[in-house]
């Protein structure tokens, strides 16, 4: 395992803005990210993630954007370290079929992207079937055409080429999109153990909230404007009653039911997650929460079933986006 | 005062880190060229076709070359209408049983190898001899009509010339010469069986030939095809090599310079072009290619070859490089291919161009495919010439340009 | 069953029968409008396939010059100035005769250079300069006049003409023994001794005529049917291996024979467009046509739809566009060297004659040329040979696709 610097910074982002012509695509963006630590990007389409991943990644040309950014102690303004930059960072693409050479065997893809970081066959072999090792590829399949390999498979191999020249920072776009529900996790757990045991820092651009529970922070994007830049626990203790919630199912919901609802003052927000369950975000949890169960009754409404809990990173994430709407349609 | 050993030991450094920035691009190079051979290893189809379809295009062509009979004779019909009466320079009519030369001549025609008679005429007594013999040269059952006219005997019992009116079918401008030596061949015969004094007797040496007991055929035609061959398989062989390549851009995000993936592309595509040219030159010379200077005339027929070859390699790359999709690349490839087809001298000739076409001629390549290779097979001329140095050029430019559009070339990932 | 059932059954029949028409005919309209929907959106492969055809024409379009006669670049060396036999009957009056009419009269001979030898020792340097105009290609031939040259012309023996040809060129070689007797018969008429002088009078027959752009008519029939079939053949040599989405269509009720004649009906419909093209530019470049221009137009056609059927046949065998686009240009190359343009097709063994036959260019060739310069109709078995070759390549492409494994 490797031991890494906690404390040193691996990006340094400061006041980036990135346009292509009239259009604003990235607006006053800061972040600070640690060695070691695993951030999600999170926004849906157009939020700027992926733009804001080009820059970092030397692929946007300087008259596009402007701003301090220092990544692995490197600026990527200057062309002549873009070189160094790109041995220290890698790159786990979306699509495999656009970022791998499908006939080839996985051990072939991997001394062909590793020898472009000087390593030669032999040291990527070894490096290569510790990661392989590492993410469970069958060895039976090293000696196999890439496109006989599952979905799953393909997906981690790219991941182990990302990350045969054991680089500082590794950036992933999508790494769960395309696996079944039942590998998803399994992928993120992967990537949880890498961390781990390489010290990469990681940088996952990503739809699929599920991968919240994996990272250190989480950025939250949209329209170009980074919203929060916190770790899960600091984002939800953000909620009222920092995150408490009680789910309720309430027979025959209606929206004039969740109305009545509503009228119970200490509370926040209501969000309808089924049929008949609504989730309840309220000021002073403990307290109020017995007076809105008495109010609820007293409104002839019945409750089927009730629980508390934690809201997750999903919940804060819908409310984050909801209040930011709310707030530009004022 | 300088630090002389600060300064020997920074320039060392200096040295050092040029040399392993070098070795380590040349590493790159090489290890994507293993990448490209191991690409093409998986597609054992392509290469197959690549490298043995054309040595058996050749084999096949020389087989039937060999074995087309060296003499195919024309099918003639002979109008006679020499037993007829005839009009003298005096304006009179005059008839006379004077028909024995027609007679010999009918003779000297049947003896002709080059002529296959196929029907005799005597317009004397059928008057629609000639339209008949029209309707079938027409129809495609007979190639030439031969004529003798009414006064042909007459005139050459009298000292004047005798002349004998031919008429060929020249739809096809590929068999006009032969349909025109094979009634001189029988002219010949008819003079030299009758001692027709005095004779003007040529005596022909040919320079440059190809030697009796290899097939003229083959090799004259080999002149010509070999070019076209060559070109089109080597373009044909690099027209998708950049386009189809997905992982460029990911490739691109690692220390691999743009450069790096063009040259180990050149590279290897020269190594398989040079593998192609080889067995296309062995299958060729085992199906009876002359070559005039022996080994010396293969080495420089294979760097002719090989040259030919480069500038089809270095379109093949720029189509690639320059093409957004494989439709593309392969619509762009036929027309350039057809284009430079049409444009060598091979179906027309070059001088029948207005000028500003034939300076673009000599700008592309195939037009100079066919006299290089030409000068080396026929004349034993050097490979190094005009005509090398013109490839040469092409191949340069597009080199230079294929690079300049590659390190343009937006890739995202 | 009573008659009004029976009619009611037989109306159920044909309903169905119609239905199943019409929802062919549907079905079938909506794969081909697929296939325009695919070709629609890479703009530029769309103008690459209209604008290629104009390309050619225009560049094939803008030759211009004379006839298929081989025509002489020559340097004449003269002998006769050196003594030959006595005193007596030594003369040289006839060499600059025969050399002026080399020079002035022929039509198939130009006088590049002309040497008249005084001494022995001229002779050599004369000699080498001569074989190395031949060896550069500015001369294609020249000719000794031997010692006893006018001697033999004025004494009316056998004369004895020496030339030396660049035996590489085959069309100087073939042409050089009937294209000597211009001069020969000139020279003999100009110092009148004609006697049992025997020579030929060639009137060319369906020859592109004077007036017309002969280079162009001549090559018109080759470059024609080889630039259709090219163009034909590439369009479609990627149609099936190309097209991504094909597996997944096998998904559906889609049969492969579907797919393939989509593909026909929709290329078919550009190969028009594409053969108009070619056909209007080349009757505006001067195509010389004695007969019918629809006849012609229709074996166009033909020589079109045969070249879809052998793109479609290399689309359905190969399993990558890089093997498409090899086969492609081997399949190229092929009909090209065995169009009977290279080897004389009679001149061949029954079994390589099938082989030749079984090519498009064999029977487009004659087809256009029966046509265009002898006004006849649609040579019938050469047409119906063409068109069966269509039918055999579209059939092989069906049954390579219909074999093809095609996974998801």
């Amino acid at each position: 395992m490797n031991s890494v610097d906690s404390s040193q910074l691996m990006v340094n982002v400061e006041h980036l803005n990135v346009s292509f012509g009239e259009k604003q695509v990235v607006c006053d963006v800061s972040f600070e990210v640690k060695a070691g630590e695993i951030i999600g990007l999170f926004g849906i389409s157009g939020a700027g993630k992926t733009t804001i991943v080009r820059v970092l990644t030397c692929q946007i040309d300087k008259k596009n954007w402007d701003g301090h950014i220092r990544i692995t102690n490197l600026n990527p303004e200057k062309e002549n370290e873009h070189a160094k930059i790109l041995s220290n960072i890698g790159y786990v693409p979306q699509l495999e079929e656009l970022n791998l050479y499908f006939d080839l065997t996985p051990m072939a893809n991997i001394e062909t992207f590793a020898s472009t970081y000087g390593l030669k066959s032999k040291s990527a072999k070894k490096i290569a079937q510790e990661l392989f090792s590492i993410l469970d590829i069958p060895k039976d399949t090293w000696k196999k055409p890439l496109k006989k390999m599952s979905g799953g498979e393909k997906k981690r191999v790219s991941v182990a080429i990302g990350l045969i020249h054991q680089p500082k920072v590794l950036f992933l776009d999508e790494p769960t999109t395309g696996v079944d529900a039942a590998k998803r996790y399994e992928v993120l757990t992967y990537l949880k153990k890498l961390n781990r045991q390489l010290g990469t820092t990681m940088f996952l651009i990503t739809h699929d909230m599920e991968a919240a529970l994996i990272c250190d922070k989480s950025a939250i994007l949209r329209n170009g404007k980074l919203l929060e830049f916190e770790t899960n626990d600091k984002l939800i203790s953000k909620l009222p009653s920092k995150g408490l919630i009680v789910r309720l199912t309430i027979k025959d919901l209606n929206e004039e039911k969740i109305n009545i609802i509503r009228g119970f003052v200490p509370i926040k927000k209501i969000l309808r997650v089924g049929n008949e369950i609504i989730e309840i975000f309220m000021e002073n949890f403990e307290e109020n929460l017995q007076k809105l169960i008495q109010y609820i009754i007293e409104n002839d409404l019945e409750i089927n079933s009730m629980s508390r809990d934690t809201a997750s990173f999903r919940r804060f994430f819908q409310i984050r986006i909801q209040d930011e709407e709310e707030k530009e349609k004022k | 005062m300088v630090n002389v050993k600060n300064n020997h030991s920074n320039s060392s450094k200096i040295r050092e880190g040029i040399f392993s920035r070098l070795e380590r691009r040349i590493f790159r190079i090489l290890r994507q060229v293993k990448k490209e051979f191991q690409l093409m290893r998986t597609d054992k189809i392509n290469l197959f076709i690549a490298l043995i379809v054309p040595p058996l295009i050749i084999w096949l062509f020389g087989m039937m070359s060999t074995s087309a009979s060296k003499v195919v004779p024309i099918k003639i019909a002979v109008v006679n209408y020499d037993s007829n009466s005839y009009i003298n320079q005096d304006n009179y009519t005059i008839i006379t049983t004077w028909d024995n030369y027609s007679k010999m001549y009918l003779e000297a025609v049947e003896k002709s190898k080059y002529i296959d008679l196929k029907e005799y005429y005597d317009a004397s007594k059928d008057i629609y001899a000639m339209e008949t013999a029209r309707d079938k040269l027409r129809d495609g059952k007979i190639e030439c009509i031969i004529v003798i006219p009414v006064e042909f005997s007459e005139f050459l019992t009298t000292g004047l010339p005798g002349i004998i009116e031919c008429v060929p079918d020249t739809s096809n401008a590929v068999y006009i010469q032969d349909r025109l030596n094979a009634v001189e061949d029988s002219i010949d015969i008819f003079v030299e069986d009758n001692n027709l004094d005095p004779k003007y007797v040529s005596m022909e040496y040919q320079e440059f030939s190809i030697p009796s007991n290899y097939n003229f055929r083959f090799n004259y035609n080999m002149t010509m095809l070999f070019s076209f061959m060559v070109f089109g398989i080597s373009t044909v062989l690099s027209i998708l090599v950049v386009v189809q390549e997905k992982p460029i851009p990911r490739l691109l995000l690692t220390p691999a310079k743009r450069y790096e993936i063009l040259t180990s592309k050149f590279l290897t595509y020269t190594i398989v072009l040079a593998l192609q040219i080889f067995l296309i030159l062995t299958s060729a010379i085992l199906n009876g290619l002359y070559l005039r200077n022996g080994l010396l005339s293969a080495i420089d027929l294979y760097i002719a070859l090989f040259m030919l070859g480069f500038v089809g390699l270095s379109m093949g790359i720029f189509i690639s490089t320059v093409s957004k999709t494989k439709t593309e690349a392969n619509q762009l490839f036929f027309a350039a291919f057809i284009v430079i087809l049409l444009l060598s001298g091979i179906f027309v000739p070059l001088g029948s161009m207005p000028e500003y076409l034939q300076i673009i001629a000599y700008i592309l390549p195939l037009s100079h495919g066919e006299p290089i290779i030409r000068g080396i097979l026929s004349k034993g001329k050097s490979v190094v010439g005009f005509d090398f140095f013109c490839l040469l050029g092409v191949s340069v430019v597009c080199i230079f340009l294929s690079f300049v559009i590659i390190k343009r070339k937006r890739y995202e990932v | 069953m009573s008659i009004n059932k029976f009619n009611l059954l037989l109306i159920k029949i044909d309903l169905t029968f119609e239905n199943l028409i019409h929802v062919f005919i549907m079905y079938l309209s909506s794969l081909v409008s697929k296939e325009f929907s695919r070709i629609k959106t890479d703009k530029r492969t769309l103008i690459l396939i209209f604008a290629i055809p104009i390309i050619l024409i225009v560049i094939f379009g803008l030759t211009s010059g004379g006839g298929p006669t081989k025509y002489f670049n020559c340097a004449i060396i003269s002998r006769d100035d050196l003594p030959w036999g006595d005193e007596v009957n030594c003369t040289s009056q006839y060499d600059e005769t025969f050399i002026n009419i080399v020079d002035e009269d022929c039509s198939a001979w130009s006088l590049i250079d002309s040497f008249e030898i005084k001494e022995d020792e001229e002779y050599e340097d004369a000699f080498k300069e001569c074989m190395l105009m031949l060896k550069n290609e500015i001369i294609d031939i020249f000719l000794v006049l031997p010692e006893e040259f006018s001697e033999t012309v004025e004494n009316e023996t056998d004369t004895t003409l020496i030339y030396y040809i660049d035996g590489s060129d085959k069309d100087s070689v073939d042409a050089v023994e009937v294209a000597l007797k211009e001069p020969i018969a000139l020279f003999r008429i100009e110092i009148e001794k004609t006697t049992n002088f025997v020579t030929m009078a060639p009137y060319l027959e369906y020859e592109v005529p004077f007036w017309e752009t002969q280079v162009l008519n001549y090559a018109l029939a080759i470059v024609l049917s080889m630039l259709i079939v090219g163009l034909l053949m590439n369009l479609t040599c990627l149609s099936i291996v190309s097209e991504g989405p094909l597996p997944r269509m096998m998904l559906t009720p889609t049969a492969k024979k579907e797919i393939i004649l989509s593909k026909l009906i929709a290329n078919s419909i550009i190969m028009l467009v594409q053969v108009t093209l070619i056909f209007v530019l080349s009757a505006a470049f001067g195509m010389y046509c004695l007969g019918s221009l629809i006849d012609l137009y229709i074996v166009l056609i033909s020589i079109g739809f045969c070249g879809i059927c052998m793109g479609l046949f290399i689309s359905a065998i190969s399993k990558t566009e890089q093997q498409a686009n090899q086969l492609y240009i081997m399949f190229f190359i092929v009909i090209i060297m065995f169009s009977g343009s290279f080897i004389n097709i009679q001149s061949l063994p029954f079994a390589m004659q099938v082989i030749i036959h079984s090519l498009p260019l064999s029977h487009a060739v004659p087809l256009i040329i029966s046509i265009t310069l002898k006004g006849l109709s649609i040579d019938l078995a050469h047409f119906i040979s063409l068109n069966l070759i269509s039918v055999a390549y579209l059939f092989l492409a069906y049954i390579a696709y219909k074999i093809k494994k095609v996974e998801v």
